[in-house]
């Protein structure tokens, strides 16, 4: 496991021995606290006392919370921009439901507004190199087409802020940029040279909790499931039309290998409602005659949109 | 289990709602207790949850108004550590003698070695008597605390005196080994706050008119500011006034006590009796009965003693009197 920054955002300890009127649930996130996941942990838990512990990847942090160091985990797994976040959701279709903790609990949608930062106030047609965590690159294709820059993603799936710091410590003469968040390249004393760069205006991450015990049907919430088809035609027009016939609405269908036969695949589904919600335990039941496993990766309450600033 | 999953339970327990944890640890398991009010669909989800921990045996819902002093809240049978030895479960019966109330250096002095000769490990005396007459003797107060401590160092007894008022827990506390709750005192909540916050063993007597459950709950007052050495002492209740016995016997409270709680409970048969005659057949029907320790007045001269005269064995009937109760203790398989 990687080396744990704890950053005890807040600590409440009682002097009474053997009392603890104040223990902390203990929050993994991918360092540092400016990145997006940062963002997305602070947002998710504002206003509560946690123990936010930051990691060098989403493996990382992933991974701590399969061995129980962390209580809570949040990671990213899919952009509005199509990009799904392949580290979070190979774990998940692995792992994902098989024990309570690794199990979601929660969502949440990050705005995300991606801004060209530099050392000094450069010209973008000066900007030599661009660095920054290979999605955001992806999703600021239109913006860096024109440009003469090289772009280059950071190695080991380093996050925007990490770009931002190492912009930060690069000699100016450089002409580094970082694709970065504006509360990144602030922190880091960066100049934004170009704002709202992304090829969306209305940009967000979704990101999923795992850990703590499971939410109550809220009325308005989301069932994360993998599923793989039995072997026959049509099964998953089967395993859809269950889904029609009882009114579940889908919010994701997604294929992926299932890396045992080419060809052979799981479906992330996303259904609106709670795995307790009656109709939900009517589909479930009907679904295992066309599949060959269901894997309840988690109910949750639907996460709000963004409300973006000026929009 | 591991601390770190301790760690996580309490703080799962806290995210949930709950106002605070208590960890009691016994031998075998530890019990984390999650005390607050916490919507009971919430409880279900959470004990669910951590019920699916590696180590977690058993997730139960409190069904006691005492929620620590409870067996719900500790499955093991548990032992009070003192400096040196220990009461409950199948320890060594333990005896608690000496004199109502310390007078002077030489009774004390004496009576230690009198008790201390007979095989006894826990030397009591009263510094600060709350007597029903203000005209009675009070108790030397801290000089009493004085001679106790000396005595006790001299002849490697531990000692235990009453505390009465919350503001003297510490000055007691720094003179003796156990602190008493004496009958008066049991329902002072701030009384048993300030002897919990003292991190001291703690004996605490019955009131003579108020309920297992009252006393209990007494008890809780202690254990919840996390002092879990606490020592139940019954001693007789109010009832038939018979003029004969100073209260009735409340052996049954002894008995169904031990199965109410983890804690160790003794029996205080020279409040019960009042008369010297009578303590001796009391103190072993308690053996009997399984206490986990008496508590008995010894003075070296009763009909001179200021406090509890008629009630205290003469040092002589009591040496006699533990010879009668190791033989008890060996019958029902115990040792004194």
């Amino acid at each position: 496991m990687g080396k744990i920054l704890a950053n005890r955002l807040t600590a409440v300890q009682d002097n009474k021995e053997g009392v603890n009127i104040m223990a902390q649930i203990r929050v993994g996130y991918m360092d540092p606290v400016l990145s997006y996941s940062g963002q997305a942990m602070q947002a998710y838990y504002a206003g509560q006392i946690i123990e936010a512990v930051g990691f060098r990847s989403i493996g990382e942090v992933l991974d701590a919370q399969a061995a129980g160091t962390i209580g809570r985990a949040v990671v990213p797994v899919e952009n509005l921009l199509g990009d799904v976040v392949y580290d979070s959701i190979s774990w998940l279709m692995e792992f994902g439901g098989r024990k309570p903790p690794l199990t979601i609990s929660g969502e949440l949608m990050l705005p995300i507004e991606h801004v060209l930062a530099a050392k000094c106030p450069l010209a973008l047609e000066a900007v030599k190199q661009v660095s920054s965590h290979s999605q955001a690159i992806r999703q600021c294709k239109k913006f860096l087409a024109p440009l003469a820059a090289i772009c280059e993603a950071l190695p080991n799936g380093a996050s925007t802020a990490k770009a931002a710091e190492i912009v930060a410590q690069s000699e100016p003469a450089a002409c580094l940029a970082a694709i970065t968040s504006r509360a990144a390249a602030e922190a880091y004393g960066l100049s934004v040279i170009a704002e709202n760069i992304g090829d969306k205006r209305n940009n967000m991450t979704r990101f999923v909790v795992l850990g703590g015990p499971e939410p109550m049907p809220s009325g308005d919430d989301k069932t994360t499931m993998f599923l793989t088809t039995a072997d026959q035609a049509g099964a998953l027009c089967d395993v859809l039309a269950v889904f029609k016939v009882l009114g579940i609405n889908l919010n994701k269908i997604d294929s992926h290998t299932a890396q045992t036969e080419m060809g052979e695949c799981i479906f992330w589904i996303d259904a609106a409602g709670h795995r307790k919600d009656d109709a939900m335990k009517v589909a479930l039941t009907q679904m295992e005659r066309y599949t060959q496993e269901i894997r309840l990766i988690g109910s949750y309450p639907r996460a709000a949109m963004p409300t973006r600033k000026g929009s | 289990m591991s601390a770190d999953t301790i760690k996580q339970i309490e703080a799962e327990a806290m995210q949930a709602g709950f106002a605070r944890t208590v960890v009691i640890e016994g031998n075998q398991v530890k019990c984390i207790n999650c005390l607050g009010s916490v919507e009971h669909a919430k409880k279900l989800n959470l004990a669910e949850y951590v019920g699916s921990f590696p180590g977690v045996q058993a997730v139960k819902f409190a069904t006691t108004a005492y929620r620590l002093t409870s067996r719900e809240a500790h499955p093991e049978v548990f032992r009070v550590q003192l400096n040196g030895i220990a009461i409950g479960g199948n320890e060594p019966i333990a005896v608690i003698a000496g004199p109502c109330a310390i007078e002077s250096a030489d009774q004390i002095n004496f009576c230690a070695d009198q008790v201390k000769a007979a095989g006894v490990h826990i030397l009591r005396g009263g510094a600060y008597k709350p007597r029903k007459s203000p005209y009675d003797f009070q108790g030397l107060e801290e000089e009493g605390l004085k001679l106790l401590a000396a005595a006790g160092k001299r002849t490697g007894l531990l000692t235990v005196t009453e505390v009465v008022s919350a503001e003297l827990v510490p000055l007691v506390a720094s003179y003796v080994d156990i602190l008493q709750i004496g009958t008066n005192n049991m329902g002072n909540a701030y009384l048993l706050n300030a002897v919990g916050l003292a991190k001291k063993p703690v004996i605490l007597k019955r009131n003579h008119a108020k309920s297992i459950d009252e006393w209990l709950l007494a008890a809780e007052y202690i254990v919840q500011t996390g002092n879990d050495r606490v020592i139940l002492c019954a001693r007789g209740v109010s009832g038939i006034a018979n003029g004969h016995t100073r209260y009735n016997c409340d052996l049954d409270a002894l008995v169904a006590t031990k199965r109410l709680t983890h804690h160790p409970v003794i029996y205080d048969p020279s409040h019960n009796a009042g008369n010297r005659e009578f303590v001796p057949d009391i103190a072993n029907a308690a053996i009997a009965a399984r206490a986990d320790g008496v508590m008995i007045e010894v003075h070296p001269n009763p009909p001179s003693a200021k406090c509890d005269g008629p009630q205290s064995l003469y040092p002589d009937r009591f040496a006699a009197l533990m010879s009668e109760m190791r033989a008890i203790a060996a019958a029902i398989g115990r040792t004194l």
